[in-house]
């Protein structure tokens, strides 16, 4: 192996910063949800790397339980949206509003 | 093996940017897939052959049916999906080459982080179902089980929100 761990936590900060970027600008709920998975798959490339720099497991059964939040938190989202749909006719973010205190 | 690694880097880059700003969901979607594949070609690279079977089978096998399944179920015209905001980029930009100088400083301050990855031992089981069983049944047994009550409570939730008896639409 000839490249370091920081170039690999180069690469995952930098599709964090992706997604998080995605997560700011975007206004339809589907892609904020899509942003999410990507700024969660960048912190499992993280946990990955670490786990080989490591040789060992822990940082895999991390990723193992990431992998497992994100699919429970797709389904639920997913689940959100379509409801928001089926009551506003749209999946702006901005207005569904009804739950600002 | 250098040379694999950063052109998947380049490459995981420029499909996360297309996910991210794309301006359809479908498209969205469709980049994720690659997205996805390229992150396995990278758990290949690092020696995790299970995690990157399990990042195709439960991100690229399920995750993105779901979004792709509920793109097409709501068929969304330009209009509902509404547009880019209009933040201003150069805060967003300004923000985050910060952070990038900040961990740039760090990385350069601890030597450790910048030596190449040690050769693994060719008699590792580093990354195989093996290692990753017994560790799972093993020393994470029990986040193991937890893993499992979440994926219950999910089941549960999603079907209580999808279960809707006698509620009138209010359209607006």
């Amino acid at each position: 192996m000839s490249f370091s761990i920081a170039e690999i936590l180069f690469l995952s900060f930098g599709l964090f910063a992706i997604g998080a970027c995605g997560f700011l600008i975007r206004k339809n709920a589907i892609s904020l949800l899509i942003c999410i998975e990507l700024m969660l798959n960048a912190v499992n490339i993280a946990l990955v790397a670490f786990s080989r720099l490591h040789s060992n497991e822990q940082g895999i059964m991390i990723y193992f339980l990431v992998i497992t939040v994100a699919a429970c938190e797709t389904a639920v989202g997913l689940a959100i949206i379509l409801n928001l749909f089926r009551i506003k006719r749209n999946i702006r973010v901005e207005e569904a509003t009804e739950l600002r205190g | 093996m250098n040379v694999a690694f950063y052109v998947l880097a380049a490459l995981l880059l420029l499909s996360g940017a297309l996910v991210a700003f794309r301006p359809r969901p479908m498209e969205c979607a469709l980049w994720l897939i690659l997205h996805f594949f390229l992150t396995s070609a990278l758990y290949v690279l690092l020696g995790a052959h299970f995690a990157a079977v399990i990042q195709i089978l439960v991100y690229a096998g399920a995750i993105v049916v779901l979004f792709t399944f509920v793109i097409l179920l709501l068929n969304l015209n330009p209009q509902e999906l509404g547009g880019a905001s209009v933040t201003p980029w150069s805060s967003f930009v300004l923000f985050i080459g910060s952070i990038a100088t900040i961990l740039l400083c760090f990385h350069v301050a601890t030597p450790s982080l910048l030596k190449p990855l040690p050769e693994m031992a060719p008699d590792s089981i580093f990354g195989s179902v093996e290692s990753f069983s017994i560790q799972l049944l093993t020393n994470y047994v029990w986040s193991f089980e937890i893993a499992g009550i979440l994926l219950l409570l999910a089941v549960i939730v999603v079907g209580m929100l999808a279960y809707r008896k006698g509620r009138t639409e209010v359209s607006s």
